[in-house]
């Protein structure tokens, strides 16, 4: 005990007292997920029946403009629209709880505001996983890069917003990091196993197949070798997928016809809907979708050709396909952004420099930045009033507050600042990665054991 | 090879755009067909969208209608104003794959044309139909979209005519004839005739049928919910819907 650096305890204490704040969105999938599993029902097939239930609902929307957007109807339902490892993690749990307490599904409509009361066992129970999956994460970025990159990730604002009160992402990052580290020592098939849970628990890691893909390539693996990385990869991917390849479908279909929002450019939807009485579902269902299926693949695949053309090393062309993933995505949520902080740590304490470190805080601060006022912060506390409060008003209460405490126009292009300059800080980075790739200094470590820079899977000494 | 691979790019995004636009179209294409179907394995279900009847009629494997659901005749109270289901807007998404349809009708235009529209509430009354062999289940919600203190939803379920009809508490039960309205007002035979059995799995307020000099021709279930949750769904009423004598053996 005496031998834990404080920086992990006190992570950990920030972590446990976030336990009774949540997104209440978010709260309300994990509430109802549990809810699923401790009664051995699908949550895909929960997702089914509130798409079309939603896709039935009409006026909504134009009775009460909640959610900013003057859309008439909305395709999906966003329930839980992951891959699904989380629910093999949590199905246990959900039995745990269910042994003691009854569950009972508690759903708001689409677009408006969730604020159900969550017990705080139950809070306790979805967050032990994801806490234990931040130290875990520490304990990789420790062993990889140092002591620092994991004080620096276990302390992160946004982390710590995130995985104490959001998202699963840890649970996605730390198989994901654990991939990385073991392509980094020549065990490449373990990398395959480790980079498919990543993908088992959120789609996002996806796109740092091809980019290890490419760099076993360029550092001229040998092809038994490269294939056993691709096919255990693989196999984990449809070993997880094919049981549940139905509600897989549906998740796809999910983010295909999902418009655009946050950290993008699409922002300006919502902008357009603050000065255009029209109803904007053209741009929404139609133009935004399309756009993303567009600037997706079209940046994914400059990401992979200049990794492939400037020879580029696991890390950098992973942070890189990271960047491209979140330029060309036409969704960006505040979490999304958490798989690239590890990796920047990472990549700063190989390559340390000024404009590294920049990038570093820019790239938690935009977002949460822009958390702040989009969720907004206060939000986070509606859980946590509702373990103690004697009067629970419902979501129309909450969604007057929303509306005096945000006026539309002013908070769209506060939101719209942000966006952009985050897009501006992606843009920022691809050129640090990919153009400055030359000019990094390497620490007198990793250079200590790395004398030829043209082999990269030999610059990853382990410094724990 | 930067250019074949460019070149191949190009020809996989082209494809892309034409897939996803085409798809991006149907999804949001509004469609206004006269009728829509659901076919399960022993039950339809029938939605006539320009009238309002069959909201929607239940037929059996041979087209026989057993029950329908009317709009018309079909009202919703809440905080004191009533108004039928057929004069809100409705909207009908059906979930083919798994036999199931989601009708909901709005308050909007109501709220349009009313004089004074703080008095009608804004809600949605959401109907969802599950077919499975022979029985269809038909639950009503109501969706609030500010405070509301009482609804009182009352259903009425048509057949011309029910033949031998009976009640056992809040569950009827009659012979359903395979003949149009004209046809039994004219005293036809029926070539053929279904059992079918309606249970309230939520208890009404009150139930009651109602007859001409034909016969029973429908019976009004009342149900009544006091503050539902803004913006949750909360069930107003279920009906279990059994056809032939699979379901309920006991009230044969």
């Amino acid at each position: 005990m005496g031998r834990l650096p404080r920086w992990l305890l006190l992570g950990l204490l920030i972590r446990i007292l976030l336990i009774p704040f949540h997104h209440p969105w978010d709260l309300q999938t994990w509430y109802n997920m549990f809810v699923d599993l401790a009664h051995d029902h699908s949550p895909y097939e929960t997702l089914r029946y509130l798409t079309y239930s939603t896709r039935s609902l009409w006026g909504l929307m134009q009775l009460e403009g909640v959610k900013t957007l003057p859309v008439g109807q909305e395709l999906f339902y966003e329930y839980y629209a992951y891959p699904p490892l989380p629910l093999v993690i949590y199905y246990p749990l959900a039995k745990i709880y269910a042994r003691f307490h009854p569950l009972h599904y508690q759903f708001v409509v689409e677009g408006t505001l969730a604020a159900h009361h969550v017990p705080l066992f139950m809070l306790g129970l979805l967050k032990a996983p994801l806490i234990l999956a931040d130290v875990g994460i520490a304990a990789i970025l420790w062993r990889a890069s140092g002591e620092e990159s994991a004080r620096a990730y276990m302390l992160n604002p946004l982390i710590i917003l995130v995985s104490g009160a959001w998202t699963i992402e840890p649970l996605m990052i730390l198989p994901t990091l654990i991939a990385l580290y073991f392509a980094t020592r020549d065990r490449y098939e373990l990398s395959g196993f480790f980079l498919g849970l990543g993908v088992l628990t959120k789609w996002m890691p996806a796109v740092l197949w091809p980019a290890v893909g490419i760099w076993l390539l360029t550092t001229r693996a040998s092809w038994p070798r490269q294939l056993a990385f691709h096919s255990v990869f693989l196999a984990t991917c449809a070993a997880g997928l094919a049981p549940l390849w139905d509600g897989t479908r549906l998740v796809v279909q999910f983010h295909s016809f999902r418009p655009g929002a946050n950290l993008t450019p699409h922002i300006l939807l919502y902008v357009l809907a603050q000065f255009h009485n029209a109803d904007v579902a053209w741009y929404y269902h139609i133009l935004s979708p399309f756009v993303g299926m567009i600037t997706l693949p079209l940046l994914l695949g400059g990401a992979y050709l200049t990794q492939l053309r400037k020879g580029l090393d696991l890390l950098q062309g992973s942070c890189l396909a990271t960047v491209a993933f979140l330029l060309g995505s036409k969704v960006v949520n505040e979490p999304y952004v958490c798989i690239l902080l590890p990796m920047l740590l990472w990549e700063q304490a190989l390559r340390p420099s000024e404009t590294r470190r920049f990038l570093f805080k820019a790239a938690y601060a935009l977002p949460l930045a822009f958390a702040t006022l989009n969720v907004p912060i206060p939000f986070f506390a509606i859980p946590a009033y509702l373990q103690v409060a004697s009067w629970t008003p419902s979501a129309d209460y909450w969604v007057a507050l929303l509306r005096r405490a945000v006026p539309g126009p002013w908070h769209a292009l506060a939101l719209a600042i942000l966006a952009f300059s985050f897009v501006a800080l992606m843009l920022y980075a691809w050129h640090i990665l990919a153009v400055e790739v030359g000019n990094e200094t390497v620490r007198a470590t990793a250079r200590g054991s790395n004398p030829d820079r043209h082999r990269p899977d030999r610059a990853y000494p382990a410094l724990g | 090879m930067d250019r074949i691979l460019i070149a191949i790019g190009l020809t996989a995004l082209i494809l892309l755009s034409a897939r996803t636009l085409h798809n991006l179209s149907v999804i949001s294409a509004t469609d206004a067909p006269q009728e829509l179907r659901l076919e399960g394995s022993k039950l339809t279900a029938l939605y006539t969208l320009n009238s309002g009847m069959n909201k929607p009629a239940i037929l059996n494997a041979r087209g026989d209608a057993l029950v329908e659901f009317s709009g018309w005749d079909s009202y919703v109270t809440v905080d004191g104003v009533t108004t039928d289901l057929w004069s809100h807007a409705f909207n009908i998404e059906l979930d083919r794959a798994r036999d199931r349809a989601f009708m909901t009708w709005s308050s909007v235009p109501l709220r349009r044309d009313e004089s004074s529209p703080e008095r009608m509430r804004r809600y949605q009354i959401q109907q969802v139909l599950i077919l499975r062999g022979s029985q269809a289940n038909v639950e009503y919600y109501i969706i609030p979209n500010e405070p509301v203190h009482t609804v009182t939803l009352t259903i009425g379920v048509y057949k011309w005519y029910m033949r031998d009809l009976q009640r056992v508490g809040n569950m009827f039960s009659f012979m359903a004839p395979n003949l149009t309205r004209t046809e039994a007002e004219q005293h036809m035979q029926p070539r053929r005739k279904t059992l079918v059995t309606i249970r309230p799995l939520i208890a009404p307020e009150s139930v009651h049928s109602l007859m001409n000099q034909y016969g029973a021709y429908a019976v009004n279930f009342s149900f009544q919910v006091s503050t539902p949750r803004t913006y949750e769904r909360t069930p107003v009423a279920i009906f279990a819907i059994a056809a032939d004598d699979e379901a309920f053996p006991s009230i044969r």
